[in-house]
């Protein structure tokens, strides 16, 4: 009898269900709508047809805080046949989600479950973000979903910058600040070149704010590809510069000035006890059989690289306050600000004028001429020596003394000076200083090709190969050099390794060794055919469907040098043809040549800049297709 | 409230708080305690210098004890290791464990949870030790809890043990997961322990394999409690190597405990238990397989829709009549079944399964299969025998020893028998998983009566040749004519085993599913929901 109530409640519950379906199924508009969108985005799977983003502020007056309300209203449609996606946004200590609704077409609420968990980052060990979420589903083409989301910030400080472009593509973006007259905030303008963004300012209503009112149409999604600028790079956004409010007739700075910033940072940095007590045995221990002060700086600079683990706690104040000296000291492990804090303490006990400094890597397109929070994301020490300005950055494992990695070069800086600043520039590099130089030289016997190799790394190839070294477990260290000389490649055979002390980084890189290659080399009716590239570095770096600027992690310069003897009785009878291109971003030269009875086979790749602009993709395209022909074309000898 | 309530509820909440952390200094106690062998234990053998880290100490307890229906599971874990490199350091600088949770073993219990201990201690080269407070030192999101440990340096040990008792509430019999392991792992060991307490109820199934040494009993004062312990010393690591089966060839152990109450409870236990608490099962006889098999597989199920199937067709031999069934059983009990499997995953209705009545036969198990296969093969008067087996990897079935090992499939003795193995969307009849072939097996058969399965015999798979098994890929080549690329087309065909991974990759489900239908005159399940 159950089993049959129990069916009956079944068929009851999905006819009903079956039922009001219908009520929201796509319209033939949406579906058409929906059609047309497709062709117009054809690489996302859901669009929206409008998307509003409403902000206002308040203040908080028991905090003496001004406070944000972000608002944002979607809505979405689908253009595949069916998509699922989630629905999410992070909030912190310093935010809280007010509102997140989600509804049919027809306004009625959808029963998603919400759910809210923490923020799991591979490179924060702990933060205290999270994140509020749901898998919603697009069951046919044209189906609609309603979204409201709204986010309120506690401090505004905290909420830098509005973007155009989202995870979909909109058919209408719009952006509308309401700023009241007693709060001066500056909206600034970023890269809005070559795009129909259509400003309006009005009054409000009631006539005490100002409503700016920013609308763009046709916006596609962000871009899903590797390698590519920072955002504040390439989209169009609204900076937030809060720089003063008015209330009871004073007016209060919150970041007027870079002074501003400065200061707040400087308190975080004040309320610091700096008992370097636990530190004073170490410093002497690294400075006391010192015989120059390079050497004093070098050990205690290189002793922090080595010894202090990165594991960054980034829970609320933390982010943005670093941790005492002494903690990470004795911890043994702290984050970037931990770090620079604990190389300043260091070589201040040491008798240096060491300071700290606030710095936004490459990946970040701000300076300290626009004071927000989202303008800097790294902390680094800065070194007053002899009148030279030094930077140590305690987070580059195996930098060596003097020398930068790409991520901050000709970066802006803050550097605290009491309670003024100083503003610098991280000096640049040129893409020699990272050269990598090989040098093959190599015989022929029968169908073995065989001789030695040497490979010099400089610079910042340096760096990361030994980086890369030393973090792997002592058993496999001769292991790894081996697969790294032969690329995995089981005709290549390397023996007699001989390198430079894997542990220095003050020197260069120079690792030495024999090879023998296998099934490099074709032989038939009086003809050798010979296949001389075991590296064929760049043959995959073709942009042909790429919008984007590519980057590479740092300037390159690659010298590889093959010579090889031409067995006797046999004359070349081909060599491939010579290419090079050259212009801002890169000098591209590949040469045949010879001497006597020796082929000189010469790759020199300089990528300058450490990128390659979309302007340039056209020429490098064609470029690597040369170079691809070019390691696919064998050279030739005949017998004589 | 008066004070003296209040003053009783502060006792009461004191008392529990003092009583939680007394397991917790007991744990402490009995790792690190006065008893602690390995304290100053900090030398490592020349010969491991260069390893990544070494484990001077690894100790694995099991506890297993009860109260009428409440068992109480302890498990845990304690390693001393020198770390060596920076690898090693990074590894072991951050611990991630869950404090309190609920068991998922037996009956949910809404109130009973369970407790999770760590301690962390660090010993520097010059032999001053230093215990972390886990208690301050972490961190705790969404009820799991974070450490990261300070002040680890590459030349350390690092001492540590995890500790977790859960209690958990269960009527009928009870299986452990079993455990099956080689007695190495990523760090060469020094002195190794794995330890046993246990008491009445509680039936263990134990084997050392491959030259591991064997499980020894340990006097005990109490009659009911009884311990075990194996002890090994320089394990080296293991090397991780591939087309390798490390069960079979390092020294290994596996084990499985059960629980079962009184005699009526110990019969619904569904694997091989050893007769007595006392005694440890180290293998498992012929003859305990056919007690526990012959009636886990006699023939049972509604073949009334393959009768149907059959009634238009004709066979020239049992073989033709046996595959015709295998791939109609296929579709019938699987297959047809897979749209709806879709659509409840897609949302796209909540109660799929509904349009196919209430009397649906769905094989879900090993088990399921071999009854219903069974059944028909009776009826049909065609003899077989039950096939009972281990894959390669296991280890071969005279160390037999944990029923989860097995694998069964059915051996059809037409003129040249036939196997037929539970299916997926793509077995097909006289296959069985290639991880079986050659192997030893045994063989289950009704003898005497048509009704039960009596009699066990050894039986031995057939292999398949390379050839059975080929991959062939012909590919033509033409060179353009002004030699700027090369046109390629290529016909892949593969044979035997190789084809259901391929099945796997390059089918949806909607390529055979509406072919089974039209073959086999069903219904799709679209034209079902249509329909109702």
């Amino acid at each position: 009898m159950t089993k049959y109530l129990l069916n009956f409640a079944l068929v009851l519950t999905l006819s009903f269900s079956a039922f009001a379906q219908k009520r929201i199924d796509p319209t033939a508009e949406d579906k058409a709508l929906a059609t047309a969108l497709k062709e117009q985005f054809e690489d996302d799977n859901v669009a929206l047809i409008s998307s509003k983003d409403q902000v206002t502020f308040d203040f908080d007056k028991r905090e003496k805080k001004v406070t944000v309300m972000h608002q944002v209203d979607e809505n979405m449609i689908n253009i595949d046949a069916r998509a699922d996606i989630q629905v999410y946004n992070f909030y912190d200590g310093e935010s809280t989600i007010e509102e997140f609704e989600i509804k049919y077409r027809n306004d009625k609420t959808a029963n998603f479950f919400l759910k809210d968990e923490a923020y799991k980052s591979d490179d924060l060990f702990h933060n205290d973000t999270r994140v509020k979420y749901t898998g919603i589903d697009f069951p046919l083409k044209g189906y609609r979903y309603l979204t409201t989301i709204s986010k309120h910030y506690k401090d505004i400080k905290y909420f830098t910058k509005l973007y155009f472009n989202g995870e979909y593509p909109t058919v209408k973006k719009t952006i509308v600040v309401e700023i009241p007259y007693w709060l001066d905030v500056e909206l600034k303008e970023l890269n809005f070149e070559g795009y129909d963004i259509v400003k309006k300012v009005t009054d409000s209503n009631k006539g005490n704010a100002k409503i700016h009112t920013y609308t763009l149409e046709n916006v596609p999604s962000r871009f899903k590809e590797s390698n590519a600028p920072g955002p504040t790079y390439i989209y169009p956004h609204i900076l937030i510069l809060p720089k003063t409010y008015t209330k009871n007739d004073e007016t209060v700075s919150i970041f007027k000035e870079t002074q501003d910033l400065y200061n707040w940072y400087k308190s975080l940095v004040n309320s610091l006890e700096n008992d370097n007590t636990p530190l004073k045995d170490k410093v002497k221990e690294l400075t006391e059989n010192a015989k120059t002060d390079e050497e004093k700086i070098k050990n205690i600079y290189y002793w922090v690289q080595d010894n202090i683990r990165y594991i960054a706690f980034e829970d609320g104040i933390a982010g943005f306050k670093p941790d005492e000296a002494s903690n990470v000291f004795t911890k043994r492990y702290g984050d970037c600000k931990g770090m620079a804090n604990l190389t300043k303490q260091m070589l201040i006990e040491a008798g240096f004028d060491a300071r700290l400094t606030w710095i936004g890597t490459k990946r970040i397109a701000y300076d300290y001429s626009t004071p927000n929070l989202s303008i800097d994301n790294h902390m680094i020490c800065t070194l007053f020596k002899d009148g030279k300005t030094i930077f140590l950055d305690g987070t580059e494992k195996f930098n060596a003394y003097g020398e930068y990695a790409d991520r901050i070069q000709g970066k802006q800086v803050l550097i605290e000076d009491g309670d003024a600043f100083i503003l610098e520039y991280v000096p640049t590099s040129e893409a020699t200083f990272n050269k990598e130089q090989f040098e093959f030289t190599l015989t022929l016997n029968d169908d073995t090709i065989s001789g030695a190799v040497d490979k010099k790394f400089n610079g910042e190839s340096r760096s990361s190969l030994l980086y890369y070294f030393n973090s792997l477990k002592n058993d496999n260290k001769d292991e790894f050099l081996e697969y790294y000389l032969n690329k995995g490649n089981s005709n290549i055979k390397v023996s007699n390794i001989n390198t430079t002390d894997l542990l220095d980084r003050d020197e260069n890189i120079d690792i030495s060794y024999d090879v023998t290659i296998k099934n490099a080399v074709s032989s038939f009716d009086g003809q050798v055919y010979i296949d001389l590239d075991f590296d064929k570095e760049l043959s995959s770096h073709k942009f042909d469907e790429r919008k984007t600027d590519y980057i590479f992690d740092s300037k390159k310069d690659l010298e590889s040098t093959t010579r090889l003897e031409i067995p006797n009785g046999y004359k070349i009878s081909h060599l491939p043809e010579n290419i090079s291109v050259s212009s801002t971003n890169y000098d591209m030269d590949v040469n045949f040549s010879k001497e006597n009875n020796i082929i000189i086979y010469k790759k020199r790749f300089k990528i300058k800049n450490a990128k390659i602009e979309t302007s340039d993709f056209s020429e490098w395209n064609s470029f690597i297709k040369q170079l691809n022909a070019l390691y696919n074309e064998q050279i030739i000898l005949t017998k004589e | 409230m008066t004070s003296k309530f209040l003053f009783t509820l502060l006792l009461a909440f004191s008392v529990s708080a003092f009583s939680q952390s007394k397991e917790e200094l007991e744990a402490k106690d009995f790792f690190w305690g006065a008893n602690d062998a390995y304290k100053d234990a900090n030398e490592i053998p020349e010969d491991w210098k260069n390893e990544s880290a070494v484990i001077i100490y690894k100790n694995e307890n099991y506890d297993f004890h009860k109260f009428g229906k409440n068992v109480t599971y302890t498990t845990s874990l304690r390693k001393r290791i020198k770390l060596l490199d920076k690898a090693a350091v990074e590894e072991f600088s951050e611990f991630t464990f869950t404090k309190r949770f609920r068991s998922s073993k037996g009956r949910y219990s809404w109130k009973k949870k369970g407790d999770r201990y760590v301690g962390v201690k660090i010993i520097k080269p010059d032999g001053t030790a230093t215990e972390i407070d886990v208690e301050n030192d972490a961190v705790e999101v969404d009820g799991e809890t974070k450490l990261a440990i300070a002040n680890l340096e590459v030349g350390d040990i690092i001492d540590y043990y995890s500790y977790k008792n859960e209690p958990f509430k269960t009527t009928y019999a009870f299986g452990f997961e079993p455990v099956e392991t080689s007695l190495g792992e990523e760090y060469p060991i020094m002195d190794f322990k794995l330890f046993f307490e246990t008491e009445n109820d509680f039936f263990i199934n134990f084997n050392s394999f491959n030259g591991a040494p064997d499980l020894k009993e340990i006097p005990t004062e109490q009659k009911n409690m009884r311990r075990y312990e194996l002890t090994e010393t320089n394990i080296p690591k293991s090397e991780y190597t591939r087309w390798f089966y490390p069960l079979v060839e390092k020294p290994a152990y596996k084990f499985q405990v059960y629980f079962a109450r009184s005699g009526k409870f110990e019969d619904r236990a569904l694997a091989f238990l050893p007769e007595k608490e006392n005694i440890i099962k180290t293998t498992v006889s012929q003859e305990e397989v056919l007690d526990l098999y012959d009636n886990r597989f006699k023939p049972d199920g509604d073949v009334g829709d393959v009768k149907d199937f059959f009634k238009k067709k004709t066979f020239s031999n049992d073989a033709e009549k046996v595959t015709a069934a295998y791939y109609y059983m296929r579709h019938f009990y699987l297959t047809r079944y897979i749209e709806a499997f879709y659509a409840k995953e897609a949302d796209i209705s909540s109660y799929p399964f509904m349009v196919y009545g209430n009397n649906v036969v769905f094989i879900q198990s090993q088990k399921q299969f071999i009854r219903h296969f069974t059944e028909f093969l009776k009826k049909q008067k065609i003899d077989y025998d039950i096939v009972v087996g281990k894959k390669r990897y296991d280890g071969p079935i005279s160390t037999l020893l944990i029923e989860k090992n097995v694998d069964v499939i059915v051996k059809i003795n037409t003129a040249t028998p036939m196997y037929a193995q539970f299916f997926s969307p793509h077995t097909n009849i006289n296959e069985f998983p290639p991880l079986m072939e050659g192997t030893d097996v045994y063989l289950l058969s009704s003898k005497k009566t048509k009704r039960i399965i009596d009699v066990i015999e050894n039986g031995k798979l057939p292999t398949s040749t390379y050839d059975q098994n080929e991959t062939k890929k012909e590919i033509t080549l033409s060179l353009n004519d002004d030699f700027s690329g090369i046109s390629v087309s290529a016909v892949n065909s593969f044979k035997g085993h190789e084809k259901s991974d391929q099945h796997y990759d390059r089918l949806l489900f909607s390529d055979y599913v509406f072919e089974d239908y039209k073959k086999y005159e069903t219904e799709s399940w679209i034209e079902l929901i249509r329909r109702k």
